[in-house]
């Protein structure tokens, strides 16, 4: 039964969402205070139904219906609780649900912001009616296209079980916490609208920033904890592989990145207006860009859902009415603006000009995760545009960006180079000098690349906590004020650090070890010292033992295990991992040569954790802008 | 013109998502195609003979590259003795066994039967690299000089081989 | 789609394997390992043959490894592989006529953002 009321729920939310959408039409004749109190009930009944279908999807799991289709192909009697409730969104049908879910709980939390006053009250009456059409439209092809309560008849005794590689807590609150960024951006695409349809004004830019903050927090923790999971899961020991679903989530990132900073100058200074709402279009229609390109089958990724032309053609569709609804509307309502007279070195100015490079950066991953396609298409090419290729570009717009990230900070609204420079030049002089002493003394030289990079990473952290530095002394708020943006650079400094450090110094090593016999990586000594079988809840495992030494003393023990899952074929590895914040030793099984030698891989990589380190540190930043500035935020 | 780009650019990129999402998956296009078919020197099934690549020049022949782990092969085999014995297009079959043992090919040959004029075996895989082969079956075209005139990957049938073999054969034969 | 008998499709979790005893020097081995890296696991979803251990990832790392101990250089083993594969085979697209647009994407892209910022008479003036 618990299927039939999920599908009950899920079509009362199409309704829900629908009536949303009309409140907020003025064919509908209501004065404004009932049409928000309106408006806002049926946000909260379209939130309340797309939650209990899920709950009835997560019944259907528990009580393992394998008469549901979509448990019958993600579960198993024998599936751990927590991963059956993983499952949830392991797959198509249900990550779907999850979007739609999380997509009425942003337009809940919109409904019931307390930000709004009187003057921008029809902003929020028309930015729900847009996060109603968006979750129709949604809802609509979950329901034409992608059904996770259908039956089936006759139904099998027992699932088909969740993919083991899924089967990890990290991995298991991915999807969620990735998805919430995702859609999250739907939340300034709204309120950009609304506002190009209304008063087209800057209004929106201050409301539409909490929530670009919001999802960005989200997009970053989903992102490296993506990112993290392939480290220790896929078994290879990368950590960023250029995939196209990686892009497709990358994208949003940058544009998002890009959107957070725009609203910071439109608010302040109510200029960039309509750069601000092209780039919440172009973040959210990033999001649905993404949606196609894993669901579609389009493209060739490691991450693909089962793909389906049919449902490619309606997220196209759904691509299309939006984000070309969305452009047109913005073609129309741009107001010619005013010449700006902008000073290079003012802090509007770079600003703007770092959103066009972290633009630009979304630009050329873009370019190249559809350039194979588009030679497909045009002259029936085959090419593979792989990491090479995206390691090489991104320096383009990168390098740049980080300088002007750290000029920016100490640059001043309407300002003019001069005071700029005698404000930055020692900072400068002492990331160069570190930089290269890092690089030379420390390190070892490597490649001009890597110099620069420590180089700018530093110039990055310094100038981003700078400002809190010389706050030390002063009073509370004039230290907390900069404490957001110093934490998010310093994130993303230490990112760049690690992914620099790590790429350029760490070694990789192929190779087989017998037991009791040793291998040299870099000054560390890997050696094997047994194997042994061992039995999990669904899988059996081999587990080594590996001793890791660093001149004679032994700094660790890592035990590497091959899983062979009883419901898949292919064995699984799990590498075992020693790791501090200054490096990683890494060993993965490989596979039985006989007479117990085992071929492994073995890394060391310095820095390594720096780059889910930099997120965090980023993630905090956000957090402190939305939650502990609220007392001073009038001044800021 | 500011105001329209973003819809300008927009409009093309859906066009192209668009046209791509009906895109039929076409097979990686081999460059092998037009160029003599590489060196190499492989064992009989089953025999202590072994066959070059010279030996097999002077007439056209098909070169299909197979194994008994492969589930496409069984599909095509049924086809491929259909076409040994077809009197009027009248083609060798030269089988490469390719990552197999020796004895499951042997029994596969003698209970499905034998449309192959001889089959050469490839344990390890190496010409099967040379070849360009990443999955199996795959079927080359070779003309009497020894050049690779086409290629063809996954199962063969009666309608795929008349419509991208014939015309080509008929071509070599004029 | 047509249904090709690939070796193997799924995406794994395995760890490309090295499956000779033989000693390598630095040299041989960073070259090796940048390799596999590169090469394409033509039969998987996206991997490189470092990453898949599908068979024919592995016979491809085994030539690999041969060229590289015979003392092929990197330009050698990628134009043994293009020769049989073709493009697809290497993540890194050769720079020819089809690739112009790809290759010269950040150029042009700094070019219009100089162009643009020109015009808006933020810089050049």
């Amino acid at each position: 039964m618990a299927a039939e009321f999920g599908q009950l729920f899920l079509i009362s939310a199409l309704a829900a969402s629908l009536m949303q959408f009309f409140l907020g039409l003025n064919i509908i004749s209501l004065d404004q205070t009932n049409r928000e109190i309106l408006i806002t009930r049926f946000t909260s009944i379209h939130c309340l139904t797309v939650f209990l279908a899920m709950l009835c999807l997560g019944y259907s799991f528990l009580t393992d219906d394998f008469s549901v289709l979509y448990v019958a192909l993600n579960s198993h009697t024998n599936l751990p609780v927590p991963y059956k409730v993983a499952a949830l969104w392991g797959a198509h049908e249900g990550s779907l649900l999850l979007w739609i879910l999380l997509l009425s709980l942003w337009g809940t939390s919109l409904a019931y912001s307390k930000k709004f006053f009187d003057h921008t009250l029809v902003l929020k009456i028309s930015s729900l009616s847009i996060l109603g059409l968006v979750s129709f439209g949604f809802i609509l092809f979950i329901i034409y296209t992608s059904n996770p309560f259908e039956r089936i008849y006759p139904f099998p005794e027992q699932g088909q079980s969740l993919n083991p590689l899924l089967q990890d807590p990290a991995l298991a609150i991915h999807p969620p916490i990735l998805y919430a960024g995702y859609v999250g951006l739907a939340v300034p695409f709204a309120l950009a609208l609304a506002s190009l349809m209304s008063s087209n004004d800057y209004h929106w830019a201050g409301l539409a920033r909490i929530w670009a903050i919001n999802s960005w927090l989200f997009l970053t923790g989903g992102i490296a904890l993506g990112s993290w999971w392939a480290y220790y899961e896929l078994g290879w020991g990368g950590w960023w592989f250029w995939d196209p679903v990686e892009n497709a989530s990358l994208m949003p990132w940058l544009v998002a990145t890009a959107l957070v900073h725009s609203l910071i100058v439109t608010e302040k200074k109510q200029i960039f207006n309509g750069f601000s709402a092209l780039l919440a279009i172009i973040a959210f229609s990033l999001s649905l860009l993404g949606t196609f390109l894993v669901r579609s089958g389009v493209l060739i990724s490691v991450h693909s859902f089962a793909s389906d032309p049919e449902r490619g053609l309606f997220i196209l569709m759904l691509i299309g009415f939006f984000t070309g609804g969305a452009l047109i509307i913005y073609a129309l309502n741009q107001k010619r603006s005013k010449p700006l007279n902008l000073n290079l070195w003012s802090r509007e100015s770079l600003l703007l000009l770092n959103n066009v490079f972290l633009c630009s950066a979304a630009g050329l991953i873009m370019i190249g995760t559809l350039y194979p396609l588009v030679l497909e298409l045009v002259n029936s090419e085959k090419i593979s545009v792989g990491p090479p290729y995206f390691n090489f570009v991104i320096l383009f717009p990168f390098i740049p960006l980080m300088l002007f990230i750290g000029v920016a900070v100490f640059s001043s609204w309407s300002g003019t180079g001069k005071k700029l420079l005698v404000n930055i030049n020692r900072l400068a002089l002492l990331s160069i000098v570190m930089g290269l002493i890092t690089s030379y003394l420390i390190l070892g030289y490597e490649t001009p690349t890597a110099t620069l990079g420590i180089i700018l990473a530093l110039w990055t952290i310094f100038t981003g906590a700078m400002p809190v530095i010389k706050n030390l002394g002063s009073q509370t708020h004039q230290l907390i004020k900069n404490l957001p943006m110093a934490l998010a650079h310093i994130g993303l400094g230490l990112t760049v650090l690690g992914i620099t450090v790590t790429s350029s110094y760490g070694i990789t090593f192929d190779d087989t070890l017998g037991f009791g016999q040793s291998k040299q990586v870099g000054s560390y000594e890997f050696k094997l010292i047994t194997i042994e079988d061992r039995a999990g809840p669904n899988f059996k495992a081999k587990v080594a033992t590996v001793d890791i030494f660093s001149n004679n003393k032994k700094v660790g023990t890592v035990f590497p295990e091959k899983r062979t899952y009883d419901s898949a074929a292919p064995s699984m590895t799990e590498a075992g991992i020693d790791s501090n914040l200054f490096r990683d030793l890494f060993v993965a099984l490989g596979e039985d040569l006989g007479g117990g030698v085992w071929s492994m891989h073995l890394q060391f990589k310095p820095l390594l954790r720096l780059i889910w380190l930099g997120p965090f540190i980023m993630i905090l930043g956000g957090l402190f802008r939305l939650f502990l500035l609220k007392p001073f935020s009038r001044e800021i | 013109m500011k105001r329209i780009l973003p819809i300008i650019i927009f409009i093309g990129l859906f066009a192209f998502l668009a046209k791509s999402l009906f895109q039929p998956q076409t097979n990686i296009p081999s460059p092998l195609i037009g160029q003599s078919m590489p060196a190499f020197s492989l064992g009989e099934l089953n025999t202590d003979t072994s066959l070059t690549d010279k030996d097999i020049l002077g007439t056209i022949s098909l070169i299909n590259v197979w194994a008994t782990w492969c589930v496409g092969c069984e599909r095509e085999h049924d086809f491929l003795i259909e076409l040994a014995g077809n009197q009027s297009i009248d083609i060798p079959i030269i089988g490469i066994n390719w990552k197999d043992r020796d004895d499951l090919a042997l029994r596969w040959l003698s209970q499905r039967g034998n449309p192959y004029i001889v089959v050469l075996s490839d344990p390890i895989g190496k010409t099967a690299i040379d070849f360009g082969v990443y999955g199996a079956p795959e079927t080359f075209l070779i003309d009497e000089q020894g050049v690779i005139r086409y290629k063809h990957i996954g199962p063969l049938n009666r309608e795929n081989f008349a419509r991208n073999f014939m015309p080509i054969i008929r071509d070599l034969r004029r | 789609m047509k249904k090709v008998c690939l070796i193997l499709l799924l995406i794994t979790s395995q760890v490309g394997s090295i499956e000779s005893n033989e000693a390598l020097t630095n040299q041989e081995r960073e070259l090796y390992q940048q390799i596999i890296q590169e090469v394409r696991c033509l039969v998987c979803q996206n991997q490189s043959v470092g990453e898949s251990n599908a068979d024919l990832a592995k016979d491809l790392r085994t030539e690999i490894l041969e060229q590289v101990q015979k003392g092929s250089s990197e330009d050698d083993i990628k134009n043994y592989l293009l020769s049989r594969y073709g493009d697809f085979v290497l993540y890194e697209p050769s720079f020819k006529k089809s690739t112009y647009v790809l290759w010269l994407s950040p150029v042009l892209i700094i070019l219009l953002i100089l162009g643009w910022l020109r015009k808006i008479g933020v810089i050049g003036k």
